[in-house]
This record gives C-alpha cells, sequence and structure tokens, in this order.
C-alpha cells in the first residue's frame, strides 16, 4: 500500500522539535509506528571535534533548552575526569542546586504539556505562572532564566549571595505548597485519572529491554536512578528517595513525576541550607591528557550519556552524546500499538520527548483503505473531541 | 478609509505561527511563556495558531536545519499576504552558535525573507513581545516598510546550483 | 593539575579475566564503577552473553562509534546496577562490518541505526536498517562523523538549492 506523504505546515503551541510520524491504523486501534527524527539534527558531535573545551561548553549547552544545565554539567564533569581534575565541594553544591531547580521548572513545564494534550488548559495556565517563580530564582543564581551557563570547566561561574539563598528558600517553599495541590490533581482527579490511566502501557519486562530511562522507566516499576545508583556531583550528601510507580500506563509516570517534583524541591532546599564554604572554581589545564571518560547524569527525562575521548590537545577526539529522548522511543512504538488514534498525543507526550511536535503526521488505515494527514494540533483536538463523545470525560469547554 | 480599518484589524490581532526549525527548544518555551500569565501576550489580540493559512505572522526559531529549510519555505509560500516574519533568537538570526556545522543553513534570512529580528539566547519574553510591537508598527506604515533583502531560493530546480562564495 | 594517586583496582577486574579468557583483549577499570573490556568481532557476542547473565547487566546505555582513522570501533555500554561496562570492539577501516545484537538487546535498534548513518558501519542483520539522523536529500556514502570526511562544494546536501548552509568547519 503506497504511503501518502502530504507536508502540512506545523503544529500546536506547546511544542518543541519537529518530528514526523508515519501510523498504520485499523479502524481506530494503531497497527504500526514509524518515527523520522531528522528534523533536529544539526552536526554538534562534530563540531566538538573542531572547537576546544571552553567553546564547546556554550555549544554543549544548547544542545537543548530545557535540559541545558544537564548537558553542560555532565559535560564539564566529563571533562574535568579527562583532565584528572578535583572539583572544589562548593562548585558541586551549586550545580546541584541549578540541576534540582531544572527538574523542577521542567517537570512543571510537563504537567503543563500534558494538561495541554488532553484539553485541561487551565492546569497548562496555572503550572506556568508557578514555573516562573523558579525561572525568578535561576535569574537570581545565575543571571539568565534559561540556559543558566552555570558550569564551567572546572567549577561554577558565580557564586551565591546569602540574599539569595534566603529568598530561594521563600520561593521553594511557596513551590512545595502548591507542589501537594499538583500531586493531589494527577494522582487523584477523576477526569485525569480517566484520561491517563490504562493508556500507553509499558510493561516492567519491556521497560527495561527496550532501553527506557527516566520517569517512563520508573512509572513501570523499574528501580533505577542514576542520582543514587551511580552518584556525581553531591548526591550522595543530600537526602532523597527515589520515587516508582508500579501503573506500567501513563498515569504511572505522572505520578512519578509529581513525586519527584516535591523530591526536588525538598533537594534543593536542603542543598541551600547545606552549602559549604570555599572555592567555586578550579583553574583547569589547557590541555587534556589521552584519556577516555562515560559522563552520566540524570536529567529531567532520564539517563544522559556524553562519551568522550581526549588525545592531548585542547579539543575532544571523539564526543557521542545520547540524549534520554532517544533511548524511550522504542517504548513510544512499543506502547502505542494496540491503543486509540485519541490517545497517541498524550502517550508520546508522556515520555516528555524533548521533540514534541510534528510537521507532518500520515495515517493509513489498511480497513478502510483510506489515507490521511493531520497536524498534531488536529490530532489532539481529535483526542479531546473522542473522550468527552465516548467516555464523556471533558473539562466542560 | 477600508484600508485604514483593515491595517487597524491587522495591528490590533495579529495571528502567530510558530515554527520550530530545528532548535534547542529555550526560544520555543519563551515564546510560549508569553501567551501564560505572567506576561500575557493575548491581551495585544496575539493568538497562536496552528495552520499557516490562518497565521498573519510567522515566528521562527531555531539555526535552520537542511531537513527543515525546504518545508518552512513551503510554509511561507502557504501563507496567505500580507505575511511577515520573525526570527526570534540568536540562532534564527544569525546562526548563533550553530554557525559553521554542516547541517544547519545558518539564519532564517537566508531562507525566506525577514521582517524583524529578536536577538537573545534565549530572549525574554519581554523582548520577544518588544519584538511584536515593533512589527505591528511596521504594519502600520506598511508602505515603506523595510524588509531584508531575501535571495530567491529556486525550488523546482533539478541540479544543484554551483555554489559561489 | 593534581596528581591523584591511581584508585585500588575494583575487584571485579580480576573475576573479569578470569572469566572471560581469551574471549577478552583487554580488561581494565579507569575508576570506580567503570570497566572497559577489549574484544574482537569473533566474540563479542559471547562477552554480551556474559555481562547479561552473569554480570547483571540488564541496560543497554548506548553503543556509539569511533574513528581512529586506522580502524573503527564500536563501543556497547552496559549498566548494571553496580558498573557500567563499556565493551569495545575494533573493526578494519576498509570494510567496517559487525553483526546485529537486536536479537540479544532490543534496545540497540535505534543506535545501531544511528552509527550506521553517521559513520557507514554496516549491522548485517538488522531489520531496519535506514537513515535515522540525516536528512532525505544527504547523498549517499557521505558519513559524515569519519574524521577523512569534508563537505564536497559541489554537492547538495538537502536544504534550498542554491543556498550555502554550513560548512563543518567551524
Amino acid at each position: 500500500m503506497p504511503d501518502m506523504e502530504l507536508p502540512i505546515g506545523p503544529q500546536h503551541p506547546a511544542l518543541k522539535e519537529p518530528i514526523g510520524f508515519k501510523i498504520t491504523v485499523e479502524g481506530e486501534r494503531i497497527k504500526k509506528l514509524d518515527l523520522d527524527v531528522s528534523y533536529n539534527h544539526r552536526g554538534i558531535e562534530k563540531a566538538v571535534e573542531q572547537r576546544d573545551f571552553n567553546q564547546s561548553l556554550y555549544l554543549i549547552e544548547r544542545i537543548c533548552g530545557i535540559c541545558s544545565h544537564a548537558h553542560a554539567a555532565n559535560f564539564s564533569k566529563g571533562v574535568e575526569e579527562l583532565m584528572r581534575l578535583d572539583v572544589p565541594r562548593k562548585a558541586q553544591y551549586l550545580r546541584l542546586i541549578v540541576g534540582e531547580l531544572e527538574r523542577i521548572h521542567s517537570h512543571y513545564l510537563w504537567v503543563g504539556v500534558a494538561g495541554h494534550e488532553i484539553g485541561f488548559d487551565t492546569l497548562f495556565m496555572y503550572t506556568w505562572r508557578d514555573r516562573e517563580m523558579v525561572q525568578d530564582l535561576l535569574e537570581l543564581i545565575s543571571g539568565n532564566r534559561v540556559n543558566y551557563a552555570i558550569n564551567c570547566i572546572g567549577g561554577a561561574r558565580r557564586d551565591i549571595t546569602e540574599k539569595t539563598i534566603k529568598t530561594g528558600l521563600e520561593l521553594l517553599k511557596k513551590l512545595g505548597e502548591r507542589a501537594v495541590y499538583y500531586t493531589q490533581l494527577a494522582t487523584s482527579e477523576e477526569t485525569m485519572v480517566g484520561r491517563l490511566s490504562g493508556v500507553g502501557k509499558l510493561s516492567y519486562e519491556k521497560a527495561k529491554s527496550l532501553g527506557s530511562v527516566g520517569p517512563t522507566a520508573r512509572g513501570s516499576g523499574v528501580d533505577s536512578d542514576l542520582r543514587r545508583d551511580d552518584p556525581y556531583l553531591a548526591y550522595s550528601d543530600v537526602p532523597f528517595k527515589v520515587i516508582t510507580a508500579n501503573n506500567c500506563d501513563v498515569l504511572g509516570r505522572t505520578v512519578v513525576r509529581a513525586g519527584e517534583l516535591a523530591q526536588s524541591i525538598e533537594m534543593a532546599k536542603w542543598a541551600l541550607q547545606n552549602i559549604p564554604p570555599g572555592e567555586i572554581k578550579k583553574a583547569p589545564p589547557r590541555q587534556a591528557p589521552p584519556n577516555e571518560a562515560v559522563s552520566r547524569y540524570e536529567a529531567p527525562r532520564g539517563e544522559l550519556v556524553h562519551y568522550m575521548k581526549s588525545n592531548g590537545t585542547d579539543k575532544c577526539e571523539r564526543f557521542g552524546v545520547r540524549t534520554p529522548t532517544m533511548a524511550n522511543w522504542p517504548s513510544v512504538v512499543e506502547a502505542i500499538g494496540g491503543q486509540n488514534i485519541a490517545d497517541i498525543p498524550i502517550i508520546v507526550a508522556a515520555i516528555d520527548p524533548c521533540m514534541s511536535c510534528t510537521s507532518r503526521m500520515t495515517f493509513v488505515d489498511t480497513d478502510r483503505h483510506r489515507q490521511w494527514a493531520w497536524t498534531w494540533d488536529e490530532l489532539r483536538k481529535y483526542g479531546i473531541r473522542w473522550y468527552k463523545e465516548n467516555k464523556g470525560l471533558s473539562w466542560g469547554d | 478609509m477600508l484600508e485604514k480599518l483593515v491595517s487597524w484589524a491587522r495591528k490590533k490581532s495579529p495571528w502567530i505561527l510558530l515554527f520550530n526549525s530545528g532548535s534547542c527548544n529555550a526560544c520555543d518555551i519563551e515564546v510560549i511563556a508569553a501567551v501564560t500569565p505572567r506576561f500575557d501576550v493575548e491581551r495585544f489580540g496575539v493568538l497562536v495558531k496552528g495552520s499557516p493559512r490562518h497565521a498573519d505572522v510567522l515566528v521562527v526559531t531555531g539555526p535552520v536545519t537542511r531537513q527543515q529549510a525546504s518545508r518552512l519555505r513551503r510554509i511561507y509560500d502557504q501563507m496567505p499576504d500580507p505575511k511577515y516574519v520573525v526570527a526570534c533568537g540568536t540562532c534564527a538570526s544569525t546562526g548563533g552558535v550553530f554557525k559553521g556545522l554542516y547541517n544547519v543553513m545558518e539564519g532564517v534570512d537566508k531562507v525566506v525573507p525577514v521582517d524583524a529580528y529578536v536577538a537573545g539566547c534565549p530572549p525574554r519574553p519581554d523582548e520577544i513581545i518588544d519584538g511584536v510591537v515593533t512589527l505591528l508598527s511596521l504594519i502600520d506604515s506598511s508602505d515603506g516598510r523595510a524588509r531584508a533583502k531575501a535571495r530567491e531560493p529556486k525550488m523546482d530546480q533539478k541540479q544543484p546550483v554551483e555554489v559561489t562564495a | 593539575m593534581t596528581d591523584q594517586p591511581k584508585p585500588p583496582e575494583n575487584p571485579i577486574v580480576g573475576a573479569l579475566k578470569q572469566d572471560l579468557g581469551a574471549k577478552a583483549v583487554d580488561v581494565s577499570s579507569p575508576r570506580a564503577r567503570r570497566i572497559i573490556i577489549t574484544a574482537t568481532p569473533q566474540t563479542y557476542r559471547d562477552v554480551i552473553k556474559y555481562l547479561q547473565d552473569k554480570q547483571g547487566c540488564y541496560h543497554l546505555s548506548v553503543i556509539q562509534g569511533v574513528d581512529l582513522r586506522t580502524a573503527f570501533e564500536v563501543v556497547y555500554h552496559f549498566w548494571s546496577d553496580k558498573n557500567l561496562f563499556s565493551l569495545k570492539v575494533p573493526l578494519p577501516h576498509d570494510k567496517p562490518e559487525i553483526g546485529t545484537v537486536t536479537d540479544i538487546v532490543p534496545a540497540a535498534i535505534l543506535y545501531e541505526r544511528e552509527v550506521h548513518d553517521l559513520f557507514g558501519i554496516n549491522f548485517p542483520g538488522h531489520p531496519d536498517l535506514r537513515r535515522l539522523l540525516l536528512n532525505d536529500e544527504w547523498p549517499q556514502g557521505e558519513h559524515p562523523l569519519r574524521k577523512d570526511w569534508k563537505m564536497d562544494e559541489k554537492k547538495f546536501y538537502g536544504g534550498v538549492k542554491g543556498i550555502k548552509g554550513g560548512a563543518g568547519n567551524a
């Protein structure tokens, strides 16, 4: 059966990087999903081989704008490992604080986007309004709302003042109270549970064998978190719990993220209260001896891996990135099989892709011998309408 | 007289289409943050739409990757006249940190003509609103508006063009 | 630069050397929780099965390709909740080819496509070895992450014809 692909322009407001989907359906049920992820390839790995470590840091921070600190911190600590450099404890704490704040802002962003995908726009507006508080704190600490550049090779770029710590603790206290509301919403509000429960099933065995990471894996009961199992920065000091859920569906992933939000707020508070005194930076050497390192980081979306090799010069010989979203794509393909078309937006959004919008999406119905093409927005509206008509679940608008 | 009314209507309520041409998403989330309660760009009449046929303003983020370049051109061609393009962020303006990478076109103005550039990495939502407001003042004086000179790419050529410079 | 004393050897290295014997050309541990094993194209599958069965490696982190100029190398990173095992397999430079592992490690499906796309390493037996990251109009046979690759000024690499994009030599 020939598949016709029509480019119909973009897509919906809360969008991130573009992907192409090709979906084979039988009536309402999905038989096969094929994805095209070439839209965002820029050629960063090659460019890092031609730039020295400091220049590369600015480039690597912009691999992703939402988890930019994850990439930058992971690269910095990998290069410090290549150079066999000891970084001062205070710098590790500063990186940890910004890392946890980034996790908070990313999870708030996700809750809003998930709400938008299922038609709950009020939740989108609420969470993004609260997220602004996190952005304010990040701006106080680092000077920018996004792309904080708090890392440099050898430590942190900027120190933190007593006044900032005090403001930070107050903001986090307010955020903590709001987070309780969102956790309750995610786990017990009837319409949300109706939309999210039983959707996008990913069993424990499949989650493990397909290599899924982060909240996607933890929502299926896989008890793995790099902050506890492969500790880095100052995570071995900070007390925290790893949140898992046994639902194995989108509701499980939502519960995990809501729990992590609350945990991160506590961790950031603890770290702000217990920052050790000292230097924030240690001057690195210009060149790194021949060495190799595998640097891993628990980004908001899961395990981030940077593989780097040095060769005695001030540039990397090889630099390889594996983002957590790439690791989670096979599980989307698995979770979407046999589901309804109406559930596609939330299943894809549930892995929190650092790429969410399709520039073209084609459907091939082998049953009724027809094919059509939709934008993401049309698919999203279809899902909301389907649930309203068939299950009576809607937010009354 | 009718022209004045139409111009006022366009100025008071520009509908935006957001196009991500391979960016890191920072600019996109700042544009979305402009829609949320803290900055609330909807009070200016700005709505974010989903289809090029409904939009007046195309906001492009990201250094244009090769895969997205032809699609960007096609989206631009599908938009009805008069249309305006805002290049949001340093990457969209000149390529930013991605200058020289093998898979980017280095700037939106290489593919479509641009009316306003908003610099920043990423630009704050207030700066993006400032860019949109500047664009609105351009719409007012629509006869003498300054438009970036764009090269017209030849989409229907079968042979690759000999590249100079 | 600090001169750190070499950390005590990870006790697992000795056990690995004994169990794998001739299958592993080299086993070393640069730091805590990192083990590097070098194998050959004939023995790598046995090493992977050993890591899965006896060392508890349930998670494939990533498969990376490396161009060493005189040879290629495919590196498999496995995680076992205690250690990260990096399995390196060197391949000849003129015809880099290594059998797929998607039958024993389902998570490998996208990573092998990426290495194939960017390096030109072939994975016979892979169910669907299509292009993953490079765009549709990128010429066949051009693998940008190879060290000897340079952008050809005359060719069209995708995008909009007549407009020169970035050249990869920043």
